[in-house]
């Protein structure tokens, strides 16, 4: 074959990319070297028994190069959900939420393989970042690959003159940042788990921290670089068609492999500022007229009297009023303008409250701590509906007998993300079944009165918008024909049992039950209160290490700091894959020896505590774990060593300790630092 | 066939737990990464047995304080610090480094590696005033001190002649006197040591193996203990105490005001061999010393207290070097030997009492120490808490063994470095050595204001 016609040898030669570094001021050095840069045979070996089947067998049977080739059932699982709490009732019986088989690439070739695999025989394939999502966007419907993009995560270009960054799609926002850092640069927004990846938050929104003075993500990324299904590389640039379509596409047109953003200079003195009302139309008034002032704050955002409640009771003390709030952020204090005068009645809060406000504004999820358990609805809303909206959040959510957490990210010209979290309790089984429908509830409550669906994944699939949808659909027809990438969600939700329960979620059945429901509000909310109350489900007793586990936010924090991870690139060595596997056997569902021996890949480094936003003591959790395991399944002890010897071997590793594994912290752990 | 002297060790771990200079403490940010293990060199930091994951606590007593595990802990959760039983060890002379480094010399018998670099003062007392010539150091090489390159460290003791003469025909006619080749400057003193019976039996078989004597008492020792190096000593007035060993290489003596007829009276007894006059130093010593050495004494063992101070406070060094002049100032130098013992806490105070005019030394306190004892400024047995009952005779040996090892390993380490191949040729050699207040005067004297 011709190579120039062969479209994996094009690929390939894209893939290794060269750092290539413009500017004479960067050092040459490797961009990233903490990160895998020596492909699957630098992993540390895992055993993968276990069921496969004839899927995983058969992409095997390719010899990919590579790409590692998940089949043991209980590393699969940990693919079966995101950060949801979903119950499994609805996760199990409706969908086939088991992968067949997870790929790992680590080049776009390896990525390219797979996809032509998967078109030749019309498998559906889900890809995944750091799974941060919490509305099934990850979750496979109906089986399948899914592809897990997290090893591919560096840096492949940087100009520091353009503030430009290349890097592949599986990189975390927080590592970006840290990189950035060192040439006084930072994204120009975030998402609100900085755990996620780069090009996981093109694919499912864009919007986020600091959206209303950058502007939405797609504005700000130069270049896509995405394979189709045809297994081609695609360089899309904002003029291209399908570009835009990309964005909160969900997986559903091509694979990103790789993400070229705009930096802009951090500022080197933010100064936020709190304010508080008694009224939240006014709230609401003040913080859209600065999102549509000519220039936008750095960060705003609406927090609701429940939110401070909330935080008041993670601090022990009663900090905060449970007020309307608007935190703002501006460069410095000479930026701030005029127009941020505080209007009669209103009172800015002291400094150290919005310091902490605005220090926690990426740790949404610790609350979950509260129930233990966070359920929510995200919908985006256009500014004329803004105060309608939230104070409908507010009224249905209190119908339902919940309190709920709510923020409001502002976008540029004042339309914004409304978010609306309450807390739940895992241990009650009909309450959280419950709960999980009231998400939905709340979100179709909303929808009826001017809101429009953000994020769809499986569970808001119901809310999808026509008129986007269209769109998306000329882009399939252009990227994937084939129709493989996550295939079995849209238009049309898919499932088991010829997709009759999955029709459920349909915005037909669903959407007009849902509006059906909160209509009789007055009569509907106390049954499903009355429902929820039964306590025949309930679990009985008190384990530290389930309560641990149900206090997971799951936001992935600690799997990017996890040098076990950085490893094994295996998640269920990290804190969040251990509580998962902790969650599982407590409850009775005993996991397999080759997954129990998992759990104990472990440097004991901590890094994931320090990281936790929930502040779980993780050690604890890991050394109740590992005891209980122990008793069960033996530990190998041969293969603890072989990794603590690896470990210290590694180049990776080494360097991820020289960066101090919780980021900045040998810098600042210390005065003066290093 | 001649044979190379040489000293052979045994590590002699110390009975218990051993003791640790520094507290090497482990805080809670570490993150077990093992950078720590493959900084340090002397084996304080290693990962656990039961569970490689994490690090072990860190063996303090293996610190040697070069902080180097500090330098390298990427998460700053490493810190060093004295430990306060450290701080509280010994008193005056017998500093708590002094101490420990002998503990530690006698456990592995090595020459002491103190890591962190000096630091200062650069001056003190005694013999922490002078300073060994080394203008030779880079010469030597280790395979030179302890191979190709020989340095004696034999001594002799007894009397010289001033010359000799011959007969007519060629035969020497001159007496020769009674002397002792020792081949360590060293030799071990237990009269004034308080320990066990198994503790003292121990170092009287040290001495043996090291091919050196010991003092003891003529009287009261265990008959197991004697061997052919015991130099028995007798109490004034008693030179006709039972002494059931035969051949002593030499015999020492108090002395008092009559020490001229107990001198006479060893001399008959103990016909040929040197006899060595004890004598507490005090002021006048060096006048005493120029009497002895006009009689017919052979040696004159010279004690000090263990803060190397005559009893109305003159520094052995100035003492030492005062009896070396006087001597030498009559022609008497070479009609005796000299012992210096008492205050020697340290290796260098070997070379430095030679230089000051000894030709030999005692070693006393330093071997209590070696056995476990802390020092103290006070020795109190109600407070102590060595327990001297677990002493075996076996371990008590070797100990002494390895730190006298250590030390004339040092004694090599300094010669070599002087270019001195003689141990004989340090005696008196104050040309050779640098002392703080002649060069404090050599730089300031001259100017105004100055010394």
């Amino acid at each position: 074959m011709n190579a120039s016609s062969d479209p994996l040898n094009q690929s390939a030669s894209a893939s290794p990319v060269k750092p290539s570094i413009n500017s004479p001021s960067v050092p040459q050095v490797a961009l990233d070297p903490w990160k895998t840069q020596f492909g699957t045979e630098a992993l540390f070996p895992l055993a993968n028994e276990g069921k496969g089947g004839e899927l995983a067998r058969a992409i095997e049977d390719l010899k990919i190069p590579d790409l590692r080739v998940i089949s043991a059932e209980g590393w699969r699982a940990l693919y079966s959900r995101d950060q949801a709490d979903v119950p499994d009732l609805l996760r199990n019986v409706l969908f086939r939420s088991m992968p067949g088989v997870v790929v790992q690439p680590f080049s776009v070739d390896a990525v390219s393989k797979v996809l032509l695999f998967a078109t030749s025989r019309r498998l559906p394939i889900v890809v995944r970042g750091a799974g941060s999502s919490s509305f099934g966007g990850s979750m496979p419907v109906k089986g399948g690959i899914v592809m897990d993009m997290n090893a591919m995560d560096r840096v492949l270009d940087f100009d520091a003159t353009k503030g430009m960054v290349k890097v592949q799609a599986g990189m975390r926002w927080s590592d970006l940042d840290w990189f950035l850092e060192k040439y006084g640069l930072m994204a120009q927004s975030s998402p609100s788990s900085r755990f996620s990846t780069v090009g996981g938050w093109v694919a499912t929104g864009g919007i986020g921290i600091g959206s209303v003075s950058g502007g939405h993500l797609s504005r700000w990324v130069s270049e896509l670089e995405v394979i189709t299904s045809d297994g081609q590389v695609r360089v899309l640039r904002p003029s291209d068609k399908p570009f835009k379509s990309l964005f909160g596409s969900e997986g559903r047109l091509a694979v990103i492999v790789s993400v070229t953003l705009i930096a802009r200079p951090k500022p080197k003195a933010p100064f936020p500022a709190l304010v508080f009302f008694d009224d939240q139309a006014k709230a609401l008034r003040y913080a859209s007229f600065l999102a549509q002032a000519k220039t936008p704050p750095l960060d705003l955002t609406y927090y609701s009297p429940g939110k401070f409640e909330a935080f008041n009771r993670i601090l022990g003390r009663s900090h905060f009023p449970a007020k309307h709030g608007v935190m703002w952020c501006y460069e410095n204090k000479d930026a701030v303008p005029s127009c941020t005068a505080v209007p009669s009645g209103a009172r800015r809060a002291d400094t150290y409250l919005a310091s902490l406000i605005w220090n926690e504004r990426f740790f949404p999820m610790k609350f979950r701590k509260l129930g233990p358990g966070l359920m929510g609805s995200e919908v985006m809303v256009p500014k004329e509906h803004l105060p309608e909206v939230v104070s409908q959040a507010d009224k249905v959510s209190r119908q339902h007998g919940l309190s709920p957490l709510m923020e409001v990210h502002f976008m540029p010209g004042g339309d914004g993300l409304l978010l609306t979290y309450y807390t739940t309790d895992q241990a009650k089984l009909m309450r959280y079944t419950m709960d999980s429908f009231r998400g939905l509830l709340i979100s179709s409550a909303l929808m009826e009165v001017g809101a429009k669906p953000y994020s769809l994944g499986v569970w808001n699939n119901m809310f999808s918008d026509q008129a986007k949808e269209g769109d998306l659909a000329d882009a399939k027809a252009e990227l994937d024909p084939a129709d493989i990438m996550n295939r079995g969600k849209y238009p049309r939700l898919k499932g088991r049992l010829g997709g009759l329960p999955a029709a459920m979620f349909s915005p037909g059945v669903m959407g007009s039950a849902l509006r059906l429901v909160n209509r009789a509000g007055p009569i509907s909310a106390p049954a499903i209160k009355m429902i929820s109350s039964a306590k025949a489900f309930d679990r009985v007793g008190d384990d530290m290490l389930l309560r641990t586990a149900d206090e997971c936010s799951m936001c992935g924090a600690c799997v990017g700091v996890c040098p076990a991870y950085l490893l094994t690139k295996d998640e269920r060595v990290t804190a969040r894959g251990k509580l998962l596997a902790a969650r599982q056997f407590t409850l009775g569902d005993d996991i397999s020896k080759e997954h129990a021996h998992r759990i104990f890949l472990c440097m004991r480094c901590k890094a994931c505590e320090q990281v936790c936003q929930s502040k779980l003591h993780l050690i604890d959790a890991y050394d109740e774990m590992e005891k209980r395991l122990e008793k069960k399944h033996g530990k190998d002890e041969e293969e603890i060593k072989r990794f603590v010897t690896l470990a210290e071997q590694s180049p990776a590793y080494d360097a991820l300790v020289e960066r101090g594994l919780v980021l900045g912290a040998s810098a600042k752990a210390v005065q003066g630092g290093k | 066939m001649y044979e190379r002297y040489h000293v052979p060790k045994n590590e002699m771990p110390p009975m218990g737990e051993p003791f640790s200079k520094s507290s090497v403490i482990r805080d809670a940010r570490c993150m077990n990464c093992g950078r720590c293990k493959d900084a340090c060199i002397f084996s304080v930091h290693e990962r656990s047995a039961a569970d490689p994951r994490v690090m072990a606590d860190p063996k303090s007593y293996l610190c040697k304080n070069c902080l180097r595990c500090v330098e390298d802990c990427p998460q700053r959760a490493l810190s060093v610090e004295l430990s306060r039983s450290y701080l509280e060890l010994g008193g005056g002379l017998w500093t708590p480094q002094r101490v420990v480094t002998i503990w530690n010399e006698a456990w592995t018998g090595k020459v002491p590696v103190f890591g962190a670099g000096y630091r200062g003062k650069f001056s003190g007392t005694g013999y922490d005033s002078m300073w060994t010539d080394m203008s030779e150091i880079v010469r030597p090489t280790r395979d030179g001190i302890h191979g190709r390159e020989f340095i004696s460290t034999s001594v002799d003791l007894g009397k010289r002649v001033d010359y000799l003469e011959f007969d007519a025909s060629g035969r020497l006619i001159t007496k020769m006197p009674s002397f002792v080749e020792i081949p360590i400057p060293m030799i071990l003193d237990l009269t004034r040591l308080d320990l066990t019976a198994q503790a003292k039996t121990g170092l009287m078989q040290a001495a043996k193996a090291l091919g050196t004597m010991f003092i003891a008492p003529a009287e009261g020792y265990l008959p197991n203990g004697r061997n052919g190096s015991m130099v028995p000593l007798f109490s004034a007035g008693n030179t006709a105490s039972r002494y059931d060993l035969s051949n002593p290489k030499m015999v020492e003596m108090e002395y008092s005001p009559d020490w001229a007829s107990d001198l006479k009276a060893l001399k008959e007894r103990f016909g040929g061999i040197p006899v060595a006059v004890r004598i507490q130093a005090k002021s006048g010593i060096e006048r005493l010393a120029v009497e002895l050495a006009s009689s017919e004494a052979d040696v004159i063992h010279i004690l000090y207290d263990e803060q190397s101070q005559e009893s109305d406070g003159r520094l052995a060094k100035d003492s030492l070097m005062a009896v070396n002049r006087a001597l030498a100032n009559v022609s008497l130098r070479e009609r005796v030997s000299i012992i210096a013992g008492g205050g020697l806490a340290a290796a260098e105070h070997v070379p430095k009492s030679l230089l000051c005019g000894a030709d030999a030394v005692t070693m006393e306190r330093a071997l209590k120490v070696a056995l476990g004892c802390h020092a103290c400024a006070v020795c109190d047995k109600d407070r102590c808490t060595v327990d001297q009952n677990g002493i075996t005779s076996d371990w008590s040996k070797w100990r002494a063994v390895n730190l006298v090892g250590a030390w004339r390993d040092q004694l090599l380490e300094i010669m070599g470095a002087m270019g001195v191949r003689e141990v004989r040729r340090l005696r008196g050699e104050i040309g050779r050595a640098i002392f703080y207040e002649e060069i404090e005067k050599d730089a300031f004297a001259n100017i105004k204001g100055g010394v």
